[in-house]
């Protein structure tokens, strides 16, 4: 199952920028790069090839919002889809998990 | 940049078709904002960007090919990722020597700076650097006050501030691209503080106090101004000493104004003001009550409105609100009678414009404490550019040159300069629409206020405060629950503007690269004259994008509405009239050639006449293109409550006359008075100027003439017909009326839906009034081929033309086919009198019924004798119709204004008073 698959760091930034409201494609990039603390910065070809997937998958949906004053055409704007909400916060979950059992490990407990 | 976004436009065609068709625009965006924020980073940044685009962008691209591509397919975009890795070594080059588009939002009008080379020691001293000059209309990126409408207030200037680095604005100015402390607070203009205090040249004492001031709060700088307008109490002396009311004057107190509004404030019965006592333009009342109140901020610079003052003087205005005694003239469509204005705050210079031109004597004070009001236009900074500092050298080079000046004061009629002087001792007379006319007690009235007026940063909260006080007037509400409420509100409106900040803002768009012709090809100019401005242009731009598409030849065919550019630079254009008889046939083309090539061109289409109207020297120098008949909107619901058959079919005068009766006044009101009057005065049996004959027949005194002449002003002098003096200026429109006299073609104005019929037939005449739509090519235009196609095809589309089409088989709209049958019908009646036109005309034949129009502004206005003013007013007519025939004849090829001086001189020999008519 998908979501049972790990993400990549890049899916899971955007989806995770995605979680606060639909968001353009330039607005994306940046987010990506704050939450990432300047970590992971896309290009163009990178942040619409992840995107092109994510809409293939349904983790993500493409709008149209009101029209971009500078080329006269309906602005698109990617929004989570109830399925990609689910994965991002079963992967969450997951990181979670893993993360618990690091320290746990880590601090000399048991698994 | 420009260079840059092409290569990755180039760099995306290595996608697949389906990814470029669904992501490639968007991925342009993006990368266009990328740059444009790299930009303000520095160039090293973008050549990083650069790298990163080239290194991914290959890559992902034949990444989405992978399952689809055929091993021929892979060759080829393996050689374009060579040439592109070429491109690459460069692009560091290029990147750091790419030319900067600063764009310039000056105002629709103001073409002929650019034409006139304003601008081009600009780029020559920033080399690197070129301008782009964007030329909106007025009401393009319209923002209303942010009182009435907070959000499209930001809007607006949001849409306006994403178009340009350098642009036009006003501070004080309700409908002129305004910054208002909202939008400054939403970080839509750029502080230009910071920039001015690293400018070691920079002088603020070069401008006027109260205007320098006015574009400076919260510790910002938020325009260079550059223009002014100045609002002083304006007062009708009559007035006043009828209502046994002194004139005001600078130490008049709340209570003097109080007074004095209440005394002078038209009232029915019930105390209701039948129109206001006073008017504060564009925010002057503010500066008014500031007289009184001073500051609203309290220390921290927010809303204060809990004081004993505030509420005082709230309470003494409310009154006055409530009766509707005080009027604020708000964005919407302001419903006061304007000939009746008996005290306002209003433009200095107008005053003395209609104290000049219509003999108005208005009385002028200044506000308490020798203030007055102002409002400032200049140039501001989009906080979008990514060149602060280019920009704001921009804005100082536009605001240093008086030609610039003179552009601005065309926005904003009225005006004076907010600078005291320009650098080089430019002449300021240069500037072509600077408005001067103030006699030697208004300038030095003038100089008092520009260094004393309440600056506009000191107006701060007061919106929201005159609001409330307006509301509670109008509601009845206690204003001491109100003003909380308005407070509160206040800082809220801080606080949404201040979030506002936060928003995501794209770059300023780069203008579209100028287009390279191959050979054969050509880009034609098209240029539209409109009696008012074209309601939509959209049409009309996708029209001319397929027909451009279409043709074979037209790569592109620009359409060209402003009054800022010239005919002359047009391969083809359009006029609204028909400009034959009057133009220098040296300059176009005749058609003859072009129709008699065209077997789809059916001359006998076209409405009968028309043709005959374009023909000179038996030739066809223009293709009509619809016919606007001044015809009769009326109101249905009120025609009907009258018990009046309507005029479908068009009423004959007696019908007319018993409707008239009927409706309460004022029943016909028009967007063209002297036409309309002239029009019904022919109806009732009168030609006092026939204009059929050659030299005009001249009779104001024949008795039939004058019966008629009386029979029609009668309807003006009772109310039935609004009238106002000056009626050659336009008309005066009542959207309480019920019959609407305008053309039949989209109007500015609020009319009645009904109809439209033609105007009221005679027994005797048959009244026509109209304007035919003209197309002319211009002789030397790029391709008069490419032309005459495209006037032909804009022939066959009828939804674009203003008017009714010219040609009958392309009227397709049910409601114009009576009315275009009707008005056939009379054009060729023996019996028909057309009105001449206003534009088609000579010099002489504009001045001819000068004399005419002033008898009846004296029969109607003034009570005058009407038979002795139209004795005299045929004898100047007369006199001057001798003097003008003795002249050399009007030549087209001339120089007309020559031929307008030597009719005037004429005018002014036979009648020195008429120099009055010229001064508009």
């Amino acid at each position: 199952m998908a979501d049972e698959a790990p993400l990549t760091e890049a899916t899971f930034l955007i989806l995770l920028c995605l979680v606060v409201g639909p968001r353009h494609g330039y607005a994306i990039m940046q987010e990506v790069t704050d939450l990432s603390t300047g970590r992971v910065v896309f290009s163009t070809g990178t942040l619409y090839g992840a995107l092109k997937r994510l809409l293939e998958l349904g983790w993500i949906e493409r709008l149209d919002s009101a029209d971009d004053e500078n080329t006269g055409r309906p602005r698109k704007e990617y929004r989570l889809t109830a399925l990609g909400r689910h994965i991002l916060t079963a992967e969450t979950n997951r990181l979670v998990t893993l993360a618990n059992l690091a320290q746990r490990r880590l601090a000399g407990g048991e698994a | 940049m420009i260079v840059i976004l092409r290569i990755y436009g180039l760099l995306l065609r290595l996608y697949p078709r389906a990814f470029r068709a669904l992501y490639a625009d968007e991925m342009r965006e993006v990368f266009a904002s990328t740059l444009a924020d790299a930009q303000k980073r520095g160039g090293t940044t973008i050549v990083m960007i650069c790298i990163r685009e080239l290194r991914d962008l290959p890559i992902c691209a034949l990444k989405e090919h992978r399952e689809t591509m055929t091993m021929k397919a892979l060759i080829l975009r393996l050689s374009m990722l060579a040439i592109v890795v070429c491109i690459a070594l460069a692009l560091p080059v290029i990147a750091q020597t790419d030319d900067i588009v600063l764009t310039v939002s000056l105002s629709y009008g103001m073409e002929y700076l650019e034409q006139a080379g304003v601008f081009d020691r600009f780029e020559e001293e920033n080399p690197g650097v070129l301008l782009h000059f964007l030329y909106p209309k007025p009401f393009d990126y319209y923002a209303p006050p942010p009182e009435y409408d907070f959000n499209g207030h930001l809007d607006g200037t949001d849409r306006y501030t994403a178009t340009a680095d350098v642009l036009i604005a006003a501070i004080g100015e309700v409908y002129t691209q305004p910054i208002t402390f909202a939008s400054a607070a939403a970080g839509y203009w750029l502080d230009l503080a910071p920039l001015i205090a690293a400018d070691p040249t920079f002088d603020p004492n070069v401008f006027y106090p109260a205007a320098w001031e006015s574009v400076q709060w919260n510790n910002g700088v938020w325009m260079l101004p550059l223009t002014a307008m100045i609002y002083v109490p304006r007062y009708d002396p009559a007035v006043f000493d009828a209502a046994g009311v002194p004139y005001p004057d600078e130490n008049w107190t709340l209570e003097d104004y109080v007074r004095a509004i209440e005394a002078v404030t038209p009232r029915d019965p019930n105390g209701t003001a039948q129109n206001p006592g006073f008017i504060g333009y564009n925010y002057s009342d503010r500066a008014l009550f500031y007289t009184f109140l001073g500051d609203l901020a309290d220390d921290s610079g927010l809303p204060d409105y809990d004081r004993a003052e505030v509420v005082g003087i709230a309470e003494h205005l409310i009154p006055l609100y409530t009766s509707g005694a005080i009027y604020t003239p708000d964005y919407e469509y302001s419903n006061f009678d304007v000939s009746d204005i008996r005290f306002t705050l209003d433009r200095l210079q107008s005053m003395m414009f209609d104290r000049t031109n219509y003999g108005k004597s208005w009385g002028t004070a200044l506000l308490p404490g020798g203030r007055a009001a102002i409002g400032v236009a200049g140039f501001a900074v989009s906080s979008r550019t990514a060149h602060h500092e280019l920009a704001y050298k921009l804005a100082r080079y536009l605001n240093e040159d008086s030609r610039v000046a003179g552009g601005v004061q065309m926005t904003n009629a009225f005006t004076t300069l907010a600078r005291t002087s320009f650098p080089e001792a430019q002449p300021i007379e240069n500037a072509p629409y600077m408005m001067g006319g103030l006699d030697e007690e208004g300038q030095a009235l003038l100089e008092r206020a520009l260094q004393n007026a309440v600056p506009y940063s000191a107006l701060q909260h007061y919106g929201p405060f005159l609001k409330a006080v307006q509301q509670a007037g109008v509601t009845g509400t206690d204003v001491r629950l109100m003003l909380p409420e308005a407070e509160a509100n206040a800082r809220r409106v801080l606080e949404f503007a201040a979030d506002r900040r936060e928003e995501y803002r794209g770059p300023i768009p780069t203008p579209p690269p100028p287009i390279t012709l191959a050979p054969g090809e050509v880009v034609l100019r098209f240029r539209i004259e409109t009696l008012a401005s074209i309601p939509d242009q959209d049409p009309l731009e996708r029209f001319a994008a397929d027909f451009a598409d279409a043709d074979p030849q037209v790569v592109q065919v620009i359409i060209d509405t402003s009054f800022g550019t010239r005919r002359e630079d047009a391969d083809c254009y359009y006029l609204p009239y028909n400009a034959v008889s009057i133009t220098d046939l040296t300059e176009i083309l005749a058609l003859d050639p072009f129709l008699s090539a065209d077997p789809t061109f059916d001359l006998d289409d076209m409405l009968t006449g028309t043709l005959a109207q374009v023909r000179r020297d038996d030739k066809i120098w223009a293709i009509p293109l619809d016919v606007k008949p001044l015809v009769l909107w009326y109101d249905t619901d009120s025609l009907t409550a009258a018990g009046i058959a309507l005029p479908a079919e068009g009423w004959t005068v007696d019908t007319f006359t018993d409707a008239l009766a009927q409706l309460e006044s004022p029943a016909l009101s028009g967007t063209q008075t002297g036409r309309l009057l002239l029009s019904l005065i022919a109806a009732y049996g009168g030609v006092p100027l026939d204009t059929r004959q050659s030299p005009p027949r001249v009779d104001f005194t024949s008795q039939q003439n004058v019966n008629a002449i009386q029979q029609v002003l009668d309807l003006a002098r009772s109310g039935k017909i609004p009238y106002t003096a000056s009626i050659i200026m336009g008309g005066k429109t009542d959207n309480k009326a019920a019959l609407f006299a305008d053309w039949f073609m989209p109007s500015q104005f609020q009319r009645p839906t009904g109809g439209p019929a033609l105007l009221p037939r005679g027994t005797d005449l048959i009244p026509l009034s109209y304007e035919l739509g003209t197309a002319y090519i211009r002789r030397g235009a790029s391709s008069p081929e490419a032309c005459y196609r495209f006037i032909t095809t804009l022939a066959n589309q009828p939804e674009l033309l203003l008017g009714i089409p010219a040609r009958r088989s392309t009227v397709t709209d049910a409601a114009q086919r009576p009315v275009l049958a009707a008005f056939e019908a009379s054009l060729n009646d023996p019996d028909v009198f057309v009105i001449p036109s206003s534009w088609e005309r000579t010099s002489f034949e504009a001045l001819l019924p000068l004399w005419l129009y002033r008898a009846f502004d004296r029969y109607v206005l003034e009570n005058a004798d009407l038979e002795v003013e139209l004795a005299e007013a045929e004898r100047f007519t007369q006199e001057y119709v001798t003097c003008a025939l003795a002249l050399p004849p009007f030549d087209p090829r001339e120089n007309s204004r020559s031929h307008y001086a030597q009719v005037r001189n004429c005018a002014e020999k036979v009648d020195p008073t008429a120099r009055s008519f010229f001064s508009f």
